[in-house]
């Protein structure tokens, strides 16, 4: 008995000796908190501001972007918060998705780097080149400096000093750290795009909205080479579309008429074998649209010295990652300079490594991920 | 397989769910104004006529769905849907696409469906008919039966034949009569209002089914083998016949169709073909389909006969010869020197009867030589005068095509009795012999008809 009971002390002396050595008095103010029982997709709490997620305790929210995991607690934000602030293009891909939110008092859509003051705080949105219209939230208060990174891609934002730092941490994961040239990628895709369309053949591009808009509007407007007659369809689903003309509506006369994925017209041009375009957010599950050529953009691992473009039966697939390298995220550390950094472990398992990675390379800097397990 | 039975009654059952469905949601069910084609008696287009037909496909494959598949009866049916051979289908249509997803689609789920949709087209209506289910429950096991089968199909341009719908097969491959669907489809009637004129003449199609459990493959595969009864066509008689674009399953209800390959296809000579020389058209489709080209050896011929057929389909007359003459070079020059005599004197030997069809043939092949020469040096033709004989340029081209087409089937014949890399050489060397010893020019012609 005596025994047991030594055994059972020194193990969980050794238990508590590998947990980090947590200040709890630190995420006062900077946390991921999350509600109870809530397990993932938690508010990213700076100062007073409540980022991408609901919280009993909020008054002012903040969106980084509209992918959907960012979002999910919009709902819940919109009948609490008395301030939501976020990019004009993340606002208008909202209301886009949910007409009804247009009515809201509580929207303060704001471009980059132009400050926003409330009574306690000034807020900025910082570029954070993922999708049109991502930002960093950077908050000013009492003379301490929040930033939460949001989905980014490095190089290509913003950066601005902060004294401490959310990172979010589907970032820095060796296996999605291969390397882009996301315009000469767009470019090759449009090229492949045109070549099966030439051969008769339909295509389906899988990608995720924000980055689905953003290849309509390059296969419409950026590229500099040949066209698409606009006798070939575009086909994607209506919210998809409501977002692509809410977040480019000075260029939207120049896109063709695009089809809804659910509407009569376009099944009946597939039956016809007419030859299409579809943009997807998830792969359609239509056993007639498996025999188009797909392309498959980011869904996949793409580590250090994989190629961006990769062949496989029946389609390929396109890196325009919009993840940033273990390398980018120890530049934009370095660059934000901040005394304390939280991994949000709510959206990312990848966060503990994150967390010890950073520590390992910056020794004065505390690391913690959050919420704890 | 399940047994068919139990089956049959499960299907039954949940057709009754589904028609009741579809009958309370019949004002939804759009009629569309479709173009059928009529043709003239020897198969050739004549008009349209504008029938109002129901879209049965969108109204339950899609409008309907979610009320239909969340019948009891429909989730019995799927059920038996987890026999290899449905497993294989699924495995097909997934492919490599869903790698990185932890739940794989079941895309045979909509298989019921589809038999649906049959039924009700076949039916026209939401009525219950036992002939009309069994009909379509016969068509459906069919198709079961041969899972991972595609039917192929591509329009025969230029190209006239008393063929009927049944058709003759050579090998796998067939050529039968076109039908309403298939031309609605190659003209994409409905909206075309400038029908290409080769579609005024075209009257056949080439068919064939493949199996294969991947979804690209089969193009690639199925093209060879057009190719091969094209080439026959083309070797067997005057006429250019071509081939459009290639469909797949555009009859089957219960899965995807496509095409590829488009084509741009010009109206020429066409070929006429009666049912009663199939032996003949055989003979030559077997010589292709028993020889392999991949094979250093071989490889001459197939460059000829591919000059031979880029030939037939130019408009131009001046292009048409240097490919003829590229075709005949690719079969009678092996080597440098004296170009000319050898191959006016290898051509004479193969294809003459007679000393005077000997010289007569060996004086317009090597006045052909020079022609082409100067051709592609860029000179003038001038004179085309042959042997005492003035040529037009179509007599000329007309006597290059059937020499052309005599040489690389008699070439064809040839090369299973030579071994080797260095065929050209040896028959090159067999051709020179029998110029000067009478009895081995006998013996050389018993290798070929």
């Amino acid at each position: 008995m005596y025994r047991i009971v030594i055994l059972s002390i020194v193990f969980w002396r050794k238990k508590l000796s590998e947990l980090p050595n947590v200040d709890v008095s630190e995420f006062a103010n900077f946390d991921v908190s999350c509600n109870k029982k809530q397990k993932s997709e938690c508010a990213i709490k700076i100062s007073d501001v409540y980022c991408d997620g609901f919280s009993d305790n909020g008054c002012i929210g903040a969106f980084s972007h509209f992918h959907s995991d960012h979002i999910s607690s919009l709902t819940k934000c919109i009948g609490r918060y008395d301030t939501i602030i976020t990019h004009s293009i993340t606002f208008q891909a909202i209301i886009a998705i949910k007409p009804g939110f247009k009515l809201r008092e509580q929207w303060v859509p704001q471009d980059y780097d132009t400050k926003y003051s409330t009574k306690s705080a000034d807020i900025r949105l910082l570029k954070a080149n993922h999708i049109p219209g991502s930002s960093q939230i950077h908050v000013e208060s009492n003379g301490v400096s929040y930033l939460y990174s949001g989905d980014f891609s490095y190089p290509g934002v913003q950066t601005r000093t902060a004294d401490y730092l959310v990172l979010d941490a589907t970032h820095g994961d060796p296996w999605y750290d291969g390397s882009t040239d996301r315009k000469s990628v767009l470019n090759r895709m449009f090229e492949d795009v045109k070549d099966q369309l030439e051969s008769n053949r339909s295509v389906i591009i899988n990608c995720a909205a924000g980055t689905l808009q953003e290849i309509i509007r390059h296969f419409e407007i950026g590229y500099d080479g040949g066209k698409l007659s606009h006798d070939i369809p575009f086909v994607c689903n209506k919210i998809q579309k409501n977002i692509l003309h809410s977040i480019y509506d000075d260029e939207k006369k120049e896109f063709r008429e695009i089809i809804d994925f659910d509407d009569r017209e376009f099944w009946t041009l597939n039956r016809n074998n007419r030859k299409h375009v579809i943009f997807a957010i998830s792969p359609p599950t239509d056993s007639e649209l498996q025999n188009h050529y797909k392309i498959i953009v980011d869904r996949f691992r793409y580590t250090k010295g994989d190629a961006a473009i990769l062949p496989f039966d029946g389609g390929c697939k396109y890196n325009l990652s919009s993840h940033a390298s273990i390398d980018d995220i120890y530049k934009y550390v370095d660059d934000v300079k901040p005394k304390i950094v939280i991994t949000d472990y709510s959206r990312s398992d990848y966060a503990k490594v994150l967390s010890k990675l950073i520590s390992q390379k910056f020794p004065n800097i505390k690391t913690y991920f959050r919420p704890p397990e | 397989m399940f047994d068919e039975t139990i089956f049959k009654n499960d299907l039954l059952k949940c057709l009754n769910d589904a028609l009741i469905v579809c009958k309370k949601n019949s004002d939804k069910l759009i009629v569309e104004n479709i173009k059928t084609p009529i043709f003239f008696p020897n198969g050739t287009y004549k008009k349209y006529k504008i029938d109002p037909i129901p879209d049965y496909e969108y109204f339950i494959n899609h409008h309907l769905k979610s009320k239909i598949i969340s019948s009891k009866t429909y989730s019995i049916v799927v059920k038996f849907f987890v026999t290899e051979e449905f497993k294989n289908l699924n495995k097909k249509l997934i492919g490599n696409t869903y790698d990185n997803f932890k739940v794989k689609p079941n895309f045979v789920k909509d298989l019921p469906l589809k038999f649906i949709a049959e039924y009700v087209r076949i039916n026209d209506g939401f009525s219950e008919n036992k002939t009309n289910f069994n009909k379509t429950f016969q068509a459906f096991l069919k198709f079961i039966k041969n899972i991972l089968e595609e039917e192929y199909i591509t329009p025969l341009f230029n190209f006239e034949s008393d063929i009927d719908e049944k058709g003759i097969m050579l090998g796998n491959v067939g050529i039968r009569k076109i039908n309403e669907l298939e031309f609605s489809r190659f003209t994409n009637l409905d909206d075309n209002f400038n029908m290409s004129n080769v579609f005024f003449h075209l009257t056949h199609i080439l068919f064939v089914k493949h199996t294969s459990d991947d979804l690209n493959s089969g193009f690639e595969i199925v093209k060879k083998q057009f190719q091969i009864l094209l080439d026959s066509l083309s070797l067997y008689t005057e006429g250019s016949p071509q081939i459009g674009a290639i469909y797949r399953n555009i009859h089957s209800p219960w899965i995807y169709h496509d095409s590829r390959y488009d084509n741009d296809v010009i109206h020429q000579k066409h070929l006429k073909f009666f049912k009663k020389d199939k032996i003949k058209l055989k003979k030559i489709f077997n010589l292709f389909e028993g020889i392999n080209f991949s094979i250093k050896g071989n490889k001459f011929v197939e460059l000829s006969k591919r000059r031979f057929i880029s030939a037939l389909s130019r408009t131009d007359p001046v292009d048409q010869i240097v490919d003829l003459m590229i075709c005949l070079e690719s079969l009678y020059v092996e080597g440098g020197g004296e170009i000319t005599v050898r191959f006016g004197s290898r051509v004479a030997t193969l294809l003459s009867k007679n000393e005077k069809e000997r010289e007569d043939c060996w004086i317009f092949a090597k006045k052909m030589y020079n022609l082409r020469s100067r051709i592609v040096h860029g000179e003038e033709i001038e004179n085309t005068e042959i042997n005492g004989i003035q040529y037009t340029y179509d007599e000329l081209l007309e006597r290059l095509v059937n020499i052309a087409r005599k040489s690389v089937l008699i070439y064809l014949q040839l090369l299973p009795q030579y071994s080797g890399n260095k065929k050209i050489d040896q028959i090159a060397d067999d051709l020179d012999k029998a110029v000067i010893n009478r009895n081995f020019l006998k013996e050389f012609r018993t290798k070929f008809k």
